[in-house]
Parts: structure tokens; C-alpha cells; sequence
């Protein structure tokens, strides 16, 4: 009895004491003072960054404040420091250069640097896709291959297990973009293809490529699908998006790890969002376990 | 300049007034037209080219998808939307690579749309006829360069512009329709101000105007009337201080009116009694000169026998050889004819005075006539141990007199030049000119004071005089004299200083005029 008490006191030190090696770790957050909507995808990201084990310090900057981010950090010595958006990523200069530093919340993490961007991880595309009652052999794409060919390396990668094709058409400007989607909606068999757009406003256009996508799809039954939600509400068949709390997740576990290069990662994490009229307009029918992972609906029925 | 204007025009106060501010209210008229018309014109413009902008930055908007699809069919709406607004003439879209997309209405001819450099958006390139604004056709999702999650990315692509120009005839036509309506506004109201000042200057100067008629009609029929104290408080002010001032002339003068009727019947007792005395005295002078001509009348007979018969004994005395007696019977005789001559010259006063002197004038040589008198003087110089002298012209001169009685003047005048010279010198002159004939009788004599002289020809002037007590004579002789020269057409005076002898000037009439 005497030796069960000794060495579950023992056991509990131990716990003790690696708990508060592992709670000593702190990162520095830095993220843009913006209004709303935006300043909600921080403040969420922020909220998943703060869900692991570290202690957080946030520094919320605006963009002019370089000197006094540099300030900040004189008599400051953090585990990690996560960069969050467009202003986060313009301080970098300002950081110390012996932490540990990563990106997040940004579309593209760029060469040499480590971080999570805000494109999902292919694998949640390709999950999406299995889950309905089409056979889906081809993936469209049309994308800037500087800023978006690793996804399409790694959504290759993940397509070959599936039996999917991925063709990607390269666009450096929204011209040769809209060459692309005119040439892809002259294929044939568009019903067993998908159309995917990238987050990447030089070949995907608000005002004009979505409209036109939008009308050619509907008329040609093919399947769209992009990382904005405001897509699907206009029509596109379906959102996958990135769950921004999970994306804080793992950039802070990301910061922690303290890898010596750069490792750049899409988020691993994704929610959905479905146009259920396109769907019946196409005839696809998402199965019962992807259902209950949808999390918007549009034209909101239930 | 406005000021002279009214002056010199001599304009009443209320014209004056209605000038000035009919002046100024179609000056103020004519300044609030054009300056609220350069506001109207100034705001009309700026809303003109901030629309041109608007509508100009939405074509390139619209535009994009013609770009990028070098689709005519999409350009025509838009182009067509756009030159629905007012004042567009023109607009065009342009791409840059392959040209011109759509163009619809005329541009200018020095502009081609084609060949425009952007370097700013929001500067219009202005011309004579319009402005050509062009704005740049973007890729841009809207989100710029304020995109939160973007780094590094310059996704927004030029892909061509839109053009539009904007005519300047519609605003033209806007500002002269304002400025025309605006002055014509201002214009009519200007009259009806003008009609307002009217009528209110006329009522506030008729209570002015009527105290100037009232003022004028004083000056005119010089009665004293009161004008009505109303209108403003200067008005009362100045009608109250008028009327006061009326009230105060009216009482002086009614004050000089009754003083001037009390001397004017002062003047008439005065003269009623002035001319009584007169009366009484000129009566009293006649009974007095009747008296003096009777007394001396009555005087001379006994005096004449007196002398007569005191001769007769002088010269049976002399006869007899009773020397002792002559000399007293000489002084009976001589204080007897000169009292005789008292009485002859108190009867010729008396006679002048009485108006019963008579005067037988005519015409005659002069210089026998002064001989005379030379003569009739000679032998009573050595008295006195006075010299005589006469300087006469040798012209031959006629005088216009009564003989006997120049005679007796010039002896008078010689006898008293005698009387008053002691071992001096006498001297009887003559002058002339065309008319009158001066004597002068000079002397080296006492002389007369300026007094004296005032006084000498005044009757019994010798005798008042202290000092003449040494002097025989009755003080008559110079009145006579003056008298007679007068009667005779001409006069006598005087020239003299005290000690420095003296001259007597007889004026004598040349002929009968």
C-alpha cells in the first residue's frame, strides 16, 4: 500500500512538473487592429492559438507601428511568434530573429518562410467529393503558378490515390484566366469534372470571372467549388473553408515544433458550405456523414 | 462723384435720398445676381465634373468584362448607360492591347482615345468645348491593397481605360440661364424695393417738406406761422425750435412796433415844440432886428448932431485959440464915431438878418476898387508901423458885385490885418480862374487858433474873446463881411496859425451865372 502511495506521488510529480515545463513556452500573437468581419478571423485564430499549451502575449498592431513593435519586443524573450495576416507579415523585420517565427491567416506563405495558409489542405476537397453520388475523374484548375503550384503538387498527390485527374491551367493574368475557363467549358463530360477555384484574386474575379462561371456552370452541369463561402451563397456548388479555430491550433503547434527550415502547410482543418439548389441542379447528393459536416446550406433551408 | 452729382443738380433732400438708395439697391442687386451666379456656376461645374468622374470610374467598372473578353456586345450597354447622362457626348473603351473595344458619340479631333497616357484618374484633360475624363478599366476585386490576407500579391491588372467627354454646352446654357434669371429676379425686386424706399422716403420727409413750404411762406409773405410738430423726433425737434423761434420774433417785433410808435409820437411833440421855438424865435429875431434897426435909427440922429455940433466947437475953439479943450472935444468925437459905427454896423446885422439887406449887383473892375480900399487904409498904417503891399494881375478883371459892399469888406478886412499886425507886413493879392476871382488879404499878425477861426465870423466873436480885450472893435466886422459875400454869389474864409499871422480869402463870382 505504502509503495502504491510512493509511486503514484511519484507519477504525479512528474505529471506536475513536465505540465509546467510544457506551460512555461509562451508565443507573441501578432495580429492586424482591424474592424469587422475581419477582425472576427483573428480574433478565432487567435482563440485556437490560445486552445494549445502555451501562454499567449498578443500585440495588436496596425500598419504604421513598426518602431513600436520593435519596442515591444526589447525586453520580451517568447517561445514562438505568430505573424497573422497582410500586417503581421509587413512587421516581420521588427521581430527578434533568434525566435522562432510563423505565418498564419495569410493566402500564401512565401519561400523560405514558414506557416499555415488560409488554402485548405486538397485532401479536404477530395474528401468532399468522394462523399457524393458522382464518380468525379477530373480536376480543373486554373491557378498563378507562383503563388499556388505547391497546392497543386500536393492535390496531385492526393488525386492519384483517387483515381482523380488533376489538370491545371496556368494564368499569370486574368486574361489568359478567362482563356482557360472558356477552354474548360469546352470540354466534354463536364458532369464528371470539377472546377476548383483558388484563393487567388489574378485568376479569380469577383465582379467578372464569378459571373461568368457561375452562368457557363449552370448551363454546362459542372460542379465549382472554392474556399469562399460568399461562392456558394451566389451559387457555386459548394465551400470548403478553413476552420480558422483548428488553423490557430496548428500554427501554434507549428511554432512549438521549432523547425530549423521552412514548412509551409495549407489548413488541415476544413467546414463546409453547400448550394443545395445547384446540387439538386446537378443532380449530386451529398451522403448522410458529409451532410452532417455541412455547416452552411444555402438557399438556407433548415 | 455721385455726391457732386446731387449737388450739382441742386436735388431736394428726398430725390437726393431716393437716388442714393435706388443706387444702391440695383448695385447691391447687380452684386448679389453676379456673385450668387458665380456660385451657382462654380457649384454647378463641380457637380458636373464630380458626376463626369462617377459616371466615368462606373463605365470602367462596367467595362471590364468587354476587356477582357474584347466583346463589343458587352460594351455597347454600358457605353449606352453612359452617354444617357446629361452633358456626355462621347464615351469609349479602351483596351491595351488590342485597341479601341466600342466607341459611341464624336470626341474632340484633337484627342484620340487610343493614345491617352493615364498618370492620374482624377485630373479631366480640359478643353474649349468640355473636359475628357478616363479612368483606368482594373481586375480589382475590390479589395486593393487594403487586402488583410494578401502579401506581396499585386493582383490588380490594368487592362485598358474607359473615356468619356463631357460637353460644356449644357453648363454654358445652365449659367446663362441662371445669370439671366437671377438678374431678372434681382431686378424686379430691386423696382419693388425701390417702389417700397419710395414710399417710405416720402412718408418720412413730408413732415420735412412741410416745415420747408412753411418756411418759405414765412419768407415769402413775412407773416410769422407755426408748422405742425410731427413726424420723426429731429422733425418735431426742428418744427418746435421753429416755432419757438416764430413765437420769439413775433413778441420782438411787437415790442419794436409799439417802441417805434411811441418815438414817432416823441418825435412829433419834439417837432411841434421844435418848431414852436423856432416860430417864437424867429419872431423874437424879426422884433428883435426891428428893434436894433429903430434904436439904432433913433441912436444915429442925436449921435450925428453930437458930432456936429461938438466940430463946430472944436473949431470955434480953435478959432479962439483954446487949444486946452481940443483934444478932450477930439476924444468926444472920435468915442461918438465909433460908436456911430457900432450903430451902422448893428443896423447893417440887423438889416441882414432881418432879410431887408439889399445888394445892387454888377459888373466891375476890380483893381480900382482895391485901390480904393488901398487908399482908404493907407494913412492908419503908420499906427501901427505895418507896411502894405499889393500884387495885382495885370489882366483886366471884372466881379460881379455889389460895389459898395465888396468896398466895405475889403476896407474891413485891411482894417483888422492892421489892427492885429504890429510892425509887420500887409499884403492884398488877387487870383482867378474861369470863374471866380479869390482876394486875399495877408498879414504877419497874432494869427487865430483853429477855434478862433471856427468862430471868427460868428457876430460879437471879438468880444467874447478875452484875450482881443487890447483891441478896439465890435466883433461885427467878419459877420458883415461873410454876409455880404454871400449875398454877393460868393464867400470868405480863413487860413491861419496862432502867432503866424493870418489869411482872409474873399471869393468872388466873375460874372452873373
Amino acid at each position: 500500500m505504502i509503495k502504491l502511495l510512493q509511486r503514484t506521488g511519484l507519477f504525479l510529480c512528474l505529471v506536475f512538473i513536465a505540465l509546467r515545463c510544457y506551460a512555461s513556452e509562451q508565443i507573441v500573437v501578432v495580429y492586424p487592429d482591424l474592424e469587422q468581419p475581419y477582425s472576427q478571423v483573428f480574433e478565432t485564430i487567435i482563440e485556437g492559438i490560445g486552445s494549445g499549451s502555451a501562454e499567449l502575449s498578443l500585440l495588436k498592431v496596425k500598419d504604421k507601428e513598426s518602431q513600436s513593435v520593435g519596442e515591444w519586443f526589447s525586453n520580451k524573450k517568447p517561445s514562438a511568434i505568430i505573424a497573422l495576416g497582410s500586417t503581421g507579415y509587413r512587421h516581420n523585420d521588427q521581430f527578434p530573429k533568434d525566435i522562432p517565427l510563423v505565418f498564419g491567416a495569410v493566402r500564401n506563405i512565401p519561400p523560405s518562410r514558414s506557416g499555415v495558409s488560409l488554402n485548405i489542405d486538397p485532401a479536404n476537397l477530395f474528401h468532399a467529393l468522394k462523399n457524393t453520388n458522382k464518380a468525379y475523374k477530373r480536376l480543373y484548375v486554373v491557378y498563378n503558378p507562383k503563388r499556388y503550384l505547391d497546392w497543386i503538387i500536393l492535390a496531385k498527390s492526393v488525386a492519384d490515390d483517387m483515381k482523380i485527374e488533376v489538370v491545371g491551367f496556368e494564368a499569370s493574368s486574368l486574361r489568359e484566366a478567362m482563356d482557360h475557363y472558356k477552354t474548360i467549358f469546352d470540354q466534354e463530360n463536364l458532369e464528371e469534372s470539377v472546377l476548383w477555384l483558388p484563393l487567388d484574386s489574378s485568376v479569380v474575379n469577383n465582379k467578372v470571372v464569378i459571373p461568368y462561371l457561375l452562368k457557363e456552370s449552370w448551363d454546362k452541369n459542372l460542379a465549382v467549388a472554392s474556399s469562399v463561402v460568399g461562392h456558394v451563397k451566389r451559387g457555386l456548388l459548394m465551400s470548403i473553408f478553413p476552420d480558422n479555430q483548428a488553423m490557430g491550433l496548428q500554427l501554434a503547434q507549428l511554432a512549438l515544433e521549432r523547425h530549423s527550415g521552412s514548412v509551409r502547410s495549407h489548413s488541415k482543418q476544413a467546414r463546409f458550405a453547400i448550394n443545395t439548389r445547384t446540387a439538386r441542379h446537378l443532380g449530386i447528393i451529398f451522403n448522410e456523414p458529409f451532410q452532417e459536416q455541412v455547416e452552411i446550406e444555402y438557399p438556407s433551408a433548415r | 462723384m455721385l455726391a457732386d452729382f446731387v449737388d450739382k443738380r441742386r436735388l431736394s433732400f428726398r430725390h437726393q435720398l431716393l437716388v442714393v438708395a435706388t443706387l444702391g439697391l440695383f448695385s447691391l442687386a447687380i452684386a448679389g445676381t453676379l456673385t450668387t451666379t458665380w456660385l451657382v456656376n462654380r457649384h454647378s461645374e463641380d457637380v458636373l465634373l464630380k458626376q463626369a468622374r462617377l459616371i466615368t470610374d462606373n463605365l470602367a467598372e462596367q467595362s471590364l468584362l468587354a476587356v477582357l473578353y474584347q466583346s463589343v456586345e458587352n460594351a455597347r450597354l454600358p457605353i449606352e448607360h453612359t452617354l444617357k447622362f446629361p452633358g456626355v457626348d462621347a464615351a469609349a473603351i479602351v483596351s491595351h492591347e488590342l485597341g479601341t473595344v466600342h466607341q459611341k458619340g464624336s470626341f474632340p479631333a484633337a484627342i484620340n482615345v487610343e493614345s491617352l497616357s493615364l498618370t492620374d484618374n482624377s485630373e479631366p484633360i480640359s478643353l474649349d468645348n468640355g473636359w475628357i475624363f478616363y479612368a483606368r478599366i482594373l481586375s480589382d476585386d475590390g479589395l486593393g491593397q487594403d487586402d488583410p490576407f494578401g502579401i506581396g500579391e499585386n493582383t490588380v491588372e490594368e487592362l485598358g481605360i474607359a473615356v468619356v467627354f463631357v460637353t460644356n454646352a449644357l453648363l454654358q446654357q445652365t449659367q446663362r440661364e441662371v445669370l439671366l434669371n437671377n438678374m431678372g429676379v434681382a431686378f424686379v425686386i430691386a423696382l419693388v424695393l425701390a417702389g417700397l424706399v419710395n414710399f417710405g422716403v416720402n412718408r418720412l420727409v413730408r413732415p420735412m417738406s412741410a416745415l420747408a413750404k412753411v418756411m418759405i411762406q414765412v419768407e415769402e409773405e413775412g407773416e410769422y406761422r407755426k408748422a405742425d410738430s410731427n413726424g420723426p423726433l429731429e422733425i418735431r425737434v426742428i418744427a418746435h425750435t421753429f416755432n419757438q423761434m416764430m413765437d420769439a420774433l413775433k413778441v420782438r417785433d411787437d415790442m419794436l412796433r409799439r417802441h417805434k410808435d411811441h418815438l414817432e409820437h416823441e418825435v412829433t411833440m419834439r417837432t411841434k415844440d421844435l418848431e414852436q421855438a423856432r416860430d417864437a424865435a424867429l419872431i423874437a429875431n424879426r422884433h428883435k432886428s426891428a428893434f436894433l434897426a429903430n434904436v439904432s435909427h433913433e441912436l444915429r440922429t442925436p449921435l450925428q448932431s453930437i458930432i456936429g455940433y461938438t466940430e463946430v466947437v472944436k473949431e470955434e475953439l480953435e478959432l479962439e485959440g483954446l487949444d486946452n479943450y481940443i483934444n478932450d472935444l477930439d476924444t468926444v468925437i472920435r468915442n461918438a464915431e465909433r460908436l456911430l459905427a457900432l450903430i451902422n454896423n448893428t443896423l447893417d446885422l440887423a438889416k441882414v438878418e432881418a432879410g431887408k439887406m439889399e445888394v445892387k449887383l454888377d459888373d466891375y473892375e476890380l483893381q480900382p476898387l482895391l485901390r480904393e480900399a488901398v487908399d482908404t487904409i493907407t494913412p492908419i498904417l503908420d499906427k501901427n508901423n505895418n507896411e502894405m503891399s499889393t500884387r495885382y494881375p495885370d489882366d483886366y478883371l471884372c466881379a460881379f458885385v455889389d460895389r459898395e459892399k465888396l468896398l466895405q469888406v475889403i476896407i474891413n478886412l485891411l482894417g483888422n490885418a492892421n489892427k492885429f499886425t504890429s510892425g509887420g507886413k500887409i499884403s492884398l493879392g488877387v487870383s482867378f480862374d474861369d470863374n471866380w476871382i479869390m482876394v486875399a488879404v495877408v498879414d504877419t499878425g497874432i494869427g487865430l487858433s483853429e477855434a478862433q477861426q471856427e468862430e471868427v465870423f460868428n457876430e460879437f466873436s471879438q468880444v467874447d474873446h478875452g484875450t482881443d480885450r487890447g483891441y478896439e472893435g465890435t466883433g461885427l466886422g467878419l459877420a458883415i463881411c461873410q454876409h455880404f459875400c454871400k449875398l454877393m454869389g460868393g464867400d470868405i474864409g480863413v487860413e491861419s496859425e496862432l502867432g503866424q499871422g493870418a489869411t482872409f480869402i474873399v471869393k468872388l463870382p466873375r460874372s452873373r451865372t
